[in-house]
């Protein structure tokens, strides 16, 4: 594959467990691992895009180089069959194995690391059928448990690993590797690139990355500013919010909810629309604090509705017919 | 030819011997410290001296009957029957327990077949009169599998015993339940986590604050595997030479520290919509904190705040709303909206009731 059709993201992937931005914590508890060879089983959790599995395979492949990895460290993720049969015969193989030879020049530690990712989609069974074999064979096996819902883990499998949360990245650690990126794919970033680049992603590493590199194949120009990365992020014009929140508060429900069928037809995910909705109700000086707290409690349950498969024009109505009501009074 | 292999396998011997002797020494270092300081006598399990006692009574008076045994994770439910079967069994241990748990498969099969098998054949040359047979995590069996058991269970008695294991008791039928004397282990009060942290730090030669302790005992909230791995995470992630403190603690679990909480329910309750957005959004981001663990603790600073009861009625309510809806995967930002909110709302009421 040649480097200019592989995707940034696995291109600029971090080897190393020091070139993972703005988790210290986790990289320092790997560090020492690497100096001691001891860690417990790991549990690493938090949003998506903030450094999980790069974690996780950096540090295996800094504890066993590139050869010895192939037979001491498994991953399975989502795209893996995992129920209670592969826990039981393949996962249970895996672990119970001894460790052979270790590699020259690496510290290989006297132990296997089994890496779950994606593990809050696996089945509670298939969870409780863990809890004994990451005991029995904690001497052989480390287990390296990943997921972006803590609440999707079972509370005794929870119990047995060191607890790591990944945070959101900030803007700042954020800008820093895009320029890193830019820099070395001769891009230069103009005005506003980082803060939209970071406001649209979430600080999520992975999603910037691909708004930058989406940007940079789409236009073609050397420099990005913040218009292009806004441009491909799918935002919705901040103008037609404007007006919907406007024709809310003169109680104009039909008109508001023909503008918001409009930005649905013309493929805005509806959540998308939510969001940047409610950032102008929360902003606008002209409404109260009671009124902005109806609003946002009726958009919270939208949320959760659309989460459970609601229909998203339905809840947009209902949350644009809640503001009109809220704002009368 | 042969001499000469020989030889070699000669000479190699004690080379090997070392080998594993280094080998076994990594290990011990590499040991998880939950594995680690895994109670080996009944004596050294930390809480819950009365069932502790009771067991150890009945074991050594050699009459011990069928045991279930349940509670949440890391109360020593394991710890203890494992080190019940070390008593009485010393070195003959693997020979005389069958341990099954939720990883083996355990259908109405292997409760026909290995289960009976090991339950019905005697062993001679033992000084305990019984075998034991321990069903780990037996809540996960299927229900045919446990009407399956009763029948064994009674058959056996002479020289068998059966210890079950479980989280929850109601997923236990009634009729294996009736077969069994029932104790509970709850979770292990702070005293008793304190004093086993305290050992480990003793081994483990750790340098450490008395704050830092606290700490780790509050996160672990009764868990004593949790709240070992708590201190083992504390020690490997902390900077520098100097003592772990309750905020590497803190810091390590992201868990808002009692400070956070303050300063968000101060925002909460002093600043306007936009900035109250604003600034706990700011807050969460620098301390790198979830807003499901941010609710859940500002519930127990709401029930300290004086408010009239009403409002504060409302406010636990909406705030309920927001921790179950952050359960199913839903929008962050959206719902620190609707924590906002709530605390608007409980902030009009307040200044309603003043007037």
């Amino acid at each position: 594959m040649t480097s200019t059709s592989q995707p940034w993201v696995e291109k600029y992937r971090p080897r190393n467990i020091n070139d993972v931005a703005h988790q210290e914590e986790v990289v320092r508890t790997l560090e020492k691992a690497l100096e001691t060879a001891n860690m417990p089983h790991m549990l690493f959790y938090g949003p998506p895009g903030t450094g999980k599995t790069t974690c996780a395979l950096a540090i295996c492949r800094q504890l066993y180089g590139p050869e010895l990895i192939k037979s001491r460290v498994l991953e399975l993720n989502a795209s893996d069959e995992r129920g209670i049969s592969v826990v039981r015969n393949k996962i249970k193989g895996f672990a119970s194995t001894a460790v052979g030879q270790g590699a020259p020049g690496y510290p290989s530690p006297p132990y296997k690391i089994l890496i779950l990712d994606e593990a809050d989609s696996m089945t509670n069974d298939a969870q409780s059928a863990l809890r004994r074999t990451m005991e029995t064979y904690s001497k052989v096996t480390r287990f390296f448990i990943l997921c972006n819902y803590i609440s999707r883990i079972i509370e005794p499998i929870a119990s047995r690993c060191a607890k790591f949360r990944f945070k959101p990245l900030g803007h700042e650690v954020m800008g820093d590797r895009l320029k890193f990126i830019a820099t070395a794919e001769g891009l230069t970033l103009g005005e506003g690139c980082y803060e939209a680049c970071s406001t649209h992603s979430g600080g999520d590493m992975r999603k910037a990355i691909t708004l930058l590199q989406s940007a940079a194949r789409l236009f073609g120009t050397a420099t990005i500013t913040g218009k292009e990365i806004t441009a491909v992020a799918g935002a919705v014009d901040e103008d037609q919010v404007a007006q919907v929140v406007a024709l809310c508060k003169t109680n104009q429900v039909d008109g508001a909810n023909r503008i918001i069928e409009s930005i649905l037809k013309d493929g805005f995910p509806g959540l998308q629309i939510i969001t940047q909705f409610a950032e102008r109700v929360v902003d606008d000086e002209g409404v109260s604090d009671a009124v902005k707290g109806k609003i946002c409690a009726r958009i919270a349950e939208a949320d959760k509705a659309l989460v459970d498969g609601a229909d998203e024009s339905l809840q947009l109505m209902a949350i644009v017919s809640t503001a009109c009501v809220a704002m009368k009074a | 030819m042969t001499e000469a292999a020989m030889d070699v396998d000669g000479g190699d011997a004690p080379q090997r011997q070392k080998a594993s002797a280094v080998d076994a020494n990594d290990a011990k270092k590499n040991q998880m410290w939950v594995e680690k300081y895994r109670p080996s006598k009944l004596s050294d399990v930390a809480a819950h001296k009365d069932i502790i006692d009771t067991i150890g009574r009945l074991t050594s008076q050699d009459r011990l009957p069928y045991l279930l045994l349940y509670g949440p994770p890391g109360t020593g439910k394991t710890s203890t029957i494992l080190a019940v079967a070390k008593e009485l069994y010393g070195p003959q241990f693997s020979q005389m327990t069958l341990e099954l748990n939720a990883s083996d498969d355990r259908g109405i099969d292997v409760v026909r077949n290995e289960i009976s098998a090991f339950a019905s054949t005697m062993r001679f040359g033992s000084n305990a009169g019984f075998k034991l047979i321990i069903l780990d995590e037996c809540d996960s069996m299927t229900k045919d599998a446990q009407f399956a058991l009763r029948r064994i269970i009674e058959k056996y008695t002479k020289h068998t015993r059966f210890c079950l294991i479980g989280n929850y008791v109601s997923k236990v039928i009634p009729a294996l339940q009736s077969r069994c004397t029932r104790f509970r282990f709850s979770p292990l009060g702070p005293n008793a986590v304190k004093d086993r942290v305290q050992f480990v730090v003793r081994q483990e030669n750790l340098q450490i604050t008395d704050d830092a302790i606290d700490a780790v005992t509050r996160l672990g909230a009764g868990d004593m595997r949790r709240t070992l791995n708590i201190l083992q995470s504390s020690f490997l992630s902390k900077e520098g030479d100097g003592p772990i403190d309750a905020n590497s603690v803190y810091a390590t679990t992201g868990q808002p520290r009692p400070e956070d909480i303050e300063a968000i329910a101060g925002v909460l309750l002093n600043s306007n919509f936009k900035e109250a957005v604003a600034k706990v959004a700011a807050i969460k981001q620098e301390r790198g904190l979830a807003l499901a663990d941010i609710v859940r603790l500002l519930v127990e600073y709401v029930f300290r705040l004086h408010m009239p009861q009403l409002a504060r009625a409302n406010l636990v309510s909406d705030m309920a709303d927001v921790e179950y809806r952050l359960a199913y995967v839903t929008h962050e930002r959206l719902q620190l909206m609707a924590l906002v909110g709530a605390f608007a709302n409980a902030r009009e009421a307040i200044v309603a009731a003043a007037k």
